[in-house]
């Protein structure tokens, strides 16, 4: 149709004007590849702080005394280790729940693990966890310190206490892992953001949206046009990133599908919004300012850098309201964790953010000023 | 059939009134000229029968349709020249000339490339058509502008200043161009200039307006005339002597004689040139004055213009 038409040639005559501008590029597909090679390489290296862990006490006593809880005290030994730090779960399903929590790493404590070993019967705990994280080796090598150490106070050296490992089908993320998802919500947000936010002031200041105004080309026909290009700018950027994380750094990340929902609506999100801080603005200087307000605070608390579980709290609730951190949540679940659950409501958030940015980038777009 | 059309058309922009009741007709093919003083209202005019602006009180309608309730069909049949070029930069001439002629709907490509290079080749632009508009000096972005107006053959033009800022010969071009278009594809086109001399050369009729409102309308010769009335007789003299003064002094249809400093020249003020000149032609030579040259003279455009606009301001 005519429209499609439209768009097609706005799309081609728009790209070329971003492709000719070197600085345009740079940001949207060079920039992000440097930060992965710097935060990537600054951080290789194994992080030394310790690691949470999802346990399942099913012990079933005797409890009557605190000393008689042989369960409680193995977790307490755990929890003392200060590699590890327990954290006790109830649930039916205990794989299920490490995966809602987008984790590969649990303990099990058997049942009667307090009778068998007062009786000095055999105990097998099952410690989940893919063998080939980092880690993974912690973790064991933990829980087979503490359980001889058991062993050797009860019983002189007896082994009463074993475990068998289990293996979950995705490895315990490296940064750099994090990392990528990380930097795609970030090349997702600011290259629309600064170009839109800069070109939608620019074309109202030097007349060009009256030019447009003047040809058949509609409004929506624009915005979509440019909506286009940021998906493809994005793609591009993604596959970028992707490639040098695994090549540089052996990154490890899962190429599905359900990425695309977030390739897609992730730009549409952020090209509206540009419009929007690009329209309800008077010249291209304020456009800049407000970008800038919008923009940075998402950069950087939107868990692009870091996974935000390393903020304090109040940064994490701050990270809540930020619509970036519902990307790159729900890229993180799709390509780190496998997630579905996770990623489903993450880009259920995204969407509704995004027709309401969207609504009103359209409403309050003018193409030209009485 | 009329290709626009106004009737009490009124801009206020809040309590200041920018264009007063205004009401013109333009005939199909017509070439109507638009002039006055800066601020007179001719853009504020233009903006509202390009559908660019609405007006507060009147009715227009351009190639037919209401500009209130078919701003869609107006703006299809009109090509417009903003006071702005407004072009993409970064793009190259043809780049941008290209992606205008598709945003207007010339869809084949053929026909696009070749209407396209017709038009930079008639501007001397074709040499440069893959230079960046940056770098395009401020005519060469106005010829642009202009290539870009009337890219898609629309019927009728809306033309804001075409020839502000351009070089003499530039200027002809463009006159060429409107000239052209006004007689090979029987445009109708819609001049807003203060170049008198464009609208002298090229316009049918033109209105003067002033502070929002029409002053006077007609041909360039009939506001010449109703303005600042009479001929002028110059006849060129080896030399002017009493006798010949006196004799030229006597003819009755003589109604003012002077001469000039150089003293070479008589000058005459008529009523009828056609008639006069070969009398006072006549009764010189009897009076053996050595007649060189005899020259009609009628007020310009912009003689009779500026002395319009005086008067008005005065009142
Ligand atoms: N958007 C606007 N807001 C307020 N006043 C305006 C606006 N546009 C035009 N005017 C006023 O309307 C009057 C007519 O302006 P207009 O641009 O139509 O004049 P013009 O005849 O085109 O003058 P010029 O020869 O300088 O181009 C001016 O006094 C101008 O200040
Ligand atoms: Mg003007």
């Amino acid at each position: 149709m005519g429209s499609g038409r439209r768009i097609l040639s706005d799309f081609k005559v728009f790209s070329r004007g971003y492709l000719r501008n070197k600085f345009g590029l740079f940001f949207g597909l060079i920039f992000p590849v440097i930060l992965i090679l710097i935060f990537g390489a600054i951080f290789s290296g194994n992080s030394s702080s310790t690691i949470d862990i999802y346990t399942q006490n099913q012990d079933t006593g005797p409890f009557e005394s605190p000393q008689l809880d042989i369960a409680s005290q193995f977790l307490q030994a755990l929890n003392s280790s200060s590699t590890i730090r327990v954290i006790t779960v109830e649930t039916s399903n205990f794989t299920n729940y490490l995966a809602e929590h987008s984790s590969s790493d649990g303990i099990i404590i058997p049942a009667n693990f307090s009778a068998n070993y007062l009786a000095a019967s055999p105990i097998n705990i099952t410690v989940y966890g893919n063998p080939t994280s980092s880690t993974n080796g912690i973790i064991v090598g933990t829980v087979s310190a503490v359980s001889n150490l058991f062993n050797l106070q009860r019983f002189n050296g007896e082994a009463v206490i074993g475990f068998t490992q289990s293996t979950i089908g995705f490895e315990n993320p490296q940064y750099v892992d994090l990392l990528i998802p990380g930097l795609i919500g970030f090349s997702i947000l600011v290259s629309p953001m600064f170009s839109l936010v800069n070109i939608s002031s620019e074309y109202k200041k030097n007349k060009l949206f009256k030019q447009l105004s003047l040809t058949p080309i509609t409004k929506m026909e624009w915005l979509a046009s440019k909506i286009l290009w940021y998906i493809v700018l994005t793609l591009a950027s993604f596959l970028l990133m992707v490639a040098v994380g695994v090549v540089v750094f052996g990154a490890h990340v899962n190429l599905t599908l359900g990425l695309l929902p977030f390739l897609i609506i992730g730009p549409t999100l952020f090209a509206s919004l540009g419009m929007l801080v690009g329209t309800v603005t008077k010249n291209p200087e304020t456009a800049g300012v407000i970008g800038n307000i919008v923009t940075f605070p998402m950069m950087f608390l939107a868990g692009t850098f870091f996974p935000i579980s390393i903020m304090p709290d109040y940064l994490q609730n701050i990270a809540h309201v930020l619509p970036l951190f519902y990307i790159v949540e729900g890229l993180n679940n799709v390509m780190v964790y496998g997630n579905i659950t996770g990623a489903l409501i993450d880009i259920a958030i995204v969407s509704v953010i995004t027709v309401i940015i969207f609504a009103a980038a359209v409403k309050l777009f003018k193409w030209r000023e009485d | 059939m009329y290709s626009v059309v106004t009737e009490g058309l009124t801009k206020k922009f809040n309590s200041f009134t920018a264009v007063n009741h205004l009401s013109l007709e333009i005939g199909e093919g017509e070439v109507f000229g638009l002039l006055g003083p800066n601020g007179a209202g001719k853009t504020t005019t233009l903006r509202m029968l390009a559908c660019l602006i609405a007006p507060t009180e009147g009715s227009a309608a351009v190639a037919g349709y209401d500009i209130q309730s078919d701003p869609l069909k107006v703006r299809q049949s009109v090509g417009i020249l903003t006071e702005n070029p407004s072009l993409y930069e970064r793009l190259t001439a043809l780049e941008n000339m290209d992606f205008f002629a598709q945003a207007y709907g010339l869809l084949d490509p053929q026909e696009r490339s070749r209407r396209i290079r017709a038009l930079l080749e008639f501007f001397n632009l074709w040499d440069r058509r893959n230079d960046k508009v940056a770098t395009f000096s401020k005519g060469m972005k106005q010829k642009l502008a202009i290539v870009r107006a009337t890219v898609h053959k629309p019927p009728i033009l809306f033309l804001d200043e075409p020839t502000a800022g351009l070089d003499p010969e530039s200027a002809k071009e463009i006159r060429d161009l409107m000239a052209a278009l006004s007689q090979q594809e029987k445009s109708t086109i819609l001049l807003c200039t203060h170049h008198l001399e464009d609208a002298e050369k090229l316009c049918r009729r033109v209105m003067i307006m002033n502070r929002g409102t029409c002053i006077i309308v007609g041909s360039p010769d009939e506001l010449r005339e109703k303005i600042s009335g009479q001929p002028v007789i110059q006849i060129g003299l080896k030399q002017v002597n009493a006798k010949v003064l006196a004799a030229v002094k006597a003819n009755p249809q003589a109604k003012e004689v002077t001469v000039n400093p150089q003293e070479v020249a008589l000058m005459v003020t008529v009523d009828d040139a056609r008639s006069a000149t070969p009398e006072l032609v006549e009764e010189v030579v009897q009076a053996k004055g050595q007649v060189l040259s005899v020259n009609v003279l009628r007020p310009s455009l912009e003689e009779a213009y500026l002395k319009l606009i005086k008067e008005e301001n005065k009142q």
